[in-house]
């Protein structure tokens, strides 16, 4: 817990305040970025399963081992990635909104 | 007032508790295996000790205050509601068929568990943090306040209220089919009493204490479903790796299994067994062609039979017995007998075919089947994943955490701890197929495994397992072996050599996977009907305390509706549960998050798109799906009845963007609406 606190400080320390028009717009940007990557290794990487099958990972056939477990893995990256890169975003929003109530 | 850190912390020492005591439990029913106990009792205390766990969670939860009963008082940590969503989420169906789906199709079952995971990727990104924020009680809540405007919201409630119904309706019932399957196989009890017995555990529970006692129920039950889905498959993993990772391991015994494939598929006697049933199929095909005349034939040759056999001094009474009950089972009509035989041909054809291989992706006969296979893949995920992210029981969950924040970190659990029952699935079946490919397939006819007869000795009629001789050379050939998809989970344990208690923890596992998905399920149905029709449309000046009454009644009705359903055994519910998943992906998918994102969409744009989604794709399920009399000529594209959605989305965005641009924009209360629950 003590980490977390630390983190916040530094963050706090080091962020910039944030509008909620950037906000909203940089929300939107990573949203449309992890959904691209979402669509990228869900339906390409599906399309293109009987070429990639040639493909051997340690043993494994490439796209099976994609479509049981290395997809899987992209999806929990992606969901990380967001709530981590949201978090940074939020408490620059919320730096923004004490100044504007500090002046 | 405790602060959400020391209440985590409380909650963390709780299940810390439960998960040892639950170990404890584990080892003295060892223990009293190894002191001969018998099974049933093992089955017996497995079932009733857990389901008087979650009674006595219910109890104990018990609540009539709104925000409880409603959202849990909304101060779930992200973890806990992680793992309450797991198993809000971790059906029957995944728990006992999905690994049996993977063993029979191999590469096009892994549909279901990228679907089943991408999803939350949808959940994350575009609903989940929305939802927190708005910060009310319902589905249909957010969409009839984000779409007011000229006529009353409460239209575009009743609408999404009636999705909400049909949606879980059809899951709730398979979700307690499954509970009367389990408790009927394991404890030897009568089915509908099973399902009584299930109904009980959950009324007390969720009628108690809504969605407070469900959450906490929801994540002991994840715990008991990790450990049963877990233990077996690392035990198999073990024994054939000797690396107890089976998720890792299962690799190396990929290569091993391809070889295995290739040599039955090359083997002789296997032709053998696969030419007596093509055989049998033209027997069928021949006497389709020469109907009526084939049908009148049989008959008197099945008559003349029996009388044989009664003139025959020597017959025995069983000869006797098998030659009426022939007589018996014959069809009554000349349609009939086509749609036996019809039915008998292609069970045939299909036991001629060579076993699919576990690996290769999408494999046909050309190029063409070869790309239908793939198409309906990917139109499958594409349902599944738009489908999830639009499931009722599921988003309402995202109500109960504290904060956005927490929202958006609860969806990185949930994900989390369904790969770790998920990402097991594909190492599971590969396993059991390794191990029967090696061990069953080419061992000696007269000397089977008990397993084979214990599972065979359940369902007399249709039996799980069936193994016959069909070439009598006393050894098993892979083509003798029919084996039903549902009991691969529920008989690794006894495949993989393990103590009774072990089976008996699978069966509780299952069991916990059925109960806590109808819990939610059937919270979310109650909610619909008391807080959005009753509360919102009929009666808003309910007092706090009349409209949970009213809930928890509707609770206990809805319940006993769908018991009654799931009692009437409809077999082909397990299949509408997919079904579900595309009405959800083409109703509701595209009001939710055009409602987030495009300002522009109004209230005559969502009724438009949620009516022409739910028609599109309910009309392209009648024309295609058998059970409701459609026939696979009607398929576009050849695509499957189950993934309608795939034609239903397009439909129910196209109709919401064109119906809001032909209206007027929406006014300034929802413009700030949404601003509101854009900024956390």
């Amino acid at each position: 817990m003590t980490e977390q606190n630390s983190a916040t400080n530094a963050a706090t320390h080091t962020a910039t305040p944030m509008t909620p028009a950037a906000y909203w717009d940089k929300t939107r940007r990573l949203t449309l970025v992890l959904l691209g990557l979402w669509f990228v290794v869900t339906f390409v990487a599906v399309f293109f399963a009987r070429q990639l099958d040639r493909v051997n990972l340690f043993g494994w056939p490439l796209s099976f081992y994609m479509a049981a477990q290395g997809i899987m893995l992209v999806y929990l990256a992606i969901v990380v990635v967001y709530t981590i890169r949201m978090r940074r975003a939020e408490r620059r929003l919320h730096l923004h909104s004490e100044q504007m109530h500090g002046d | 007032m405790e602060t959400n850190k020391q209440f985590f912390r409380r909650l963390s020492g709780y299940y810390a508790w439960y998960t040892v005591g639950f170990i404890l439990f584990l080892l003295v029913l060892a223990v009293l295996e190894h002191e001969g106990m018998p099974r049933a009792w093992i089955g017996y205390l497995f079932m009733f000790v857990t389901i008087a766990l979650y009674a006595g969670i219910g109890v104990v939860c018990r609540t009539s205050d709104v925000p409880e009963y409603y959202v849990a008082g909304r101060r779930v940590p992200a973890l806990f509601n992680g793992m309450a969503t797991a198993a809000d989420w971790i059906s029957a169906a995944t728990f006992i068929s999905l690994a049996g789906g993977l063993y029979l199709q191999g590469f096009d079952g892994l549909a279901y568990i990228m679907g089943w995971t991408g999803g939350y990727c949808l959940v994350a990104l575009l609903i989940a943090p929305y939802l927190r924020k708005f910060g009310q009680y319902t589905i249909a809540d957010f969409l009839a306040e984000r779409y007011s405007g000229r006529y009353s919201g409460n239209l575009v409630r009743i609408l999404a209220v009636i999705a909400t119904i049909i949606i879980s309706f059809t899951y709730v019932v398979a979700q307690i089919y499954g509970v009367g399957l389990i408790t009927s196989r394991f404890t030897g009890i009568d089915f509908s009493i099973g399902i009584f017995l299930g109904l009980a555990s959950i009324l007390v529970c969720s009628f108690l204490g809504g969605m407070r006692a469900i959450t906490w129920t929801q994540v002991a039950q994840y715990i008991i479903i990790l450990f049963a889905y877990l233990i077996p498959v690392i035990w198999l993993s073990a024994k054939h790796t000797s690396v107890p990772v089976p998720q890792v391991a299962y690799g190396s015994v990929l290569p091993k299994l391809n070889a295995a494939e290739k040599r039955i598929a090359a083997d002789p006697k296997e032709k053998e067994v696969s030419a007596i049933f093509q055989a049998r199929a033209e027997d069928f095909d021949k006497k389709l062609k020469n109907l009526p005349r084939s049908w009148e034939d049989g008959r008197i040759d099945a008559q003349h039979h029996i009388e044989e056999i009664k003139r025959d001094s020597h017959a025995s009474l069983a000869e006797i017995k098998s030659a009426s009950r022939a007589l018996t089972a014959y069809p009554k009509t000349a349609e009939e007998a086509e749609h036996k035989w019809n039915d008998a041909k292609a069970y045939n054809q299909a036991r001629a075919q060579p076993p699919v291989s576990q690996t290769e992706p999408f494999p046909g006969k050309d190029q063409e089947a070869s790309d239908i296979k793939r198409n309906n893949f990917l139109a499958l995920v594409f349902c599944l994943m738009l489908g999830t992210a639009a499931l009722p029981h599921i988003l309402m969950r995202y109500y109960t955490t504290p904060t956005v924040h927490e929202a958006r970190k609860s969806v990185f659990w949930t994900l989390f701890f369904i790969m770790l029952i998920y990402i097991t699935v594909p190492a599971l079946a590969i396993l059991v197929k390794y191990d029967i490919y090696t061990s069953l397939v080419g061992s000696d006819y007269a000397h089977l495994p008990d397993w084979v007869y214990y599972w065979a000795n359940i369902d007399k009629v249709n039996p799980l397992v069936s193994i016959t001789d069909l070439n009598h050379d006393n050894v098993v050939q892979l083509g003798e072996i029919a084996l039903d998809g549902d009991i691969i989970v529920l008989a690794t344990p006894e495949i993989a050599g393990l103590p009774y208690f072990i089976s008996g923890l699978v069966a509780a596992g299952g069991l916990a996977a059925a109960l806590s998905t109808a819990d939610g399920l059937l919270l979310t149905i109650s909610n619909a009907l008391s807080h959005d029709v009753y509360y919102k449309v009929i009666d808003p000046t309910a007092s706090t305390q009349k409209r949970v009454t009213i809930s928890k009644l509707l609770l206990l009705v809805v319940a006993l509706l769908a018991a009654y359903a799931a009692s009437l055994k409809p077999g082909d519910i397990l299949s509408m549960v997919g079904v579900a998943f595309s009405l959800a992906a083409s109703t509701l998918f595209p009001a939710l998050v055009l409602g987030i994102f495009w300002k522009r969409a109004n209230q005559a744009g969502a009724i438009a798109g949620i009516v022409s989604g739910f028609v599109m794709c309910v009309y392209y399920m009648l024309h295609t799906h058998p059970y409701f009399g459609g026939t696979a000529a009607n398929q576009w594209f050849h695509i499957a009845p189950i993934s309608a959605g795939i034609f239903g989305v397009p439909v129910g965005f196209t109709a919401l963007i064109i119906a809001s641009l032909l209206t007027p924009p929406p006014d300034e209360r929802t413009l700030a609406l949404i601003d509101h629950i854009r900024t956390p």
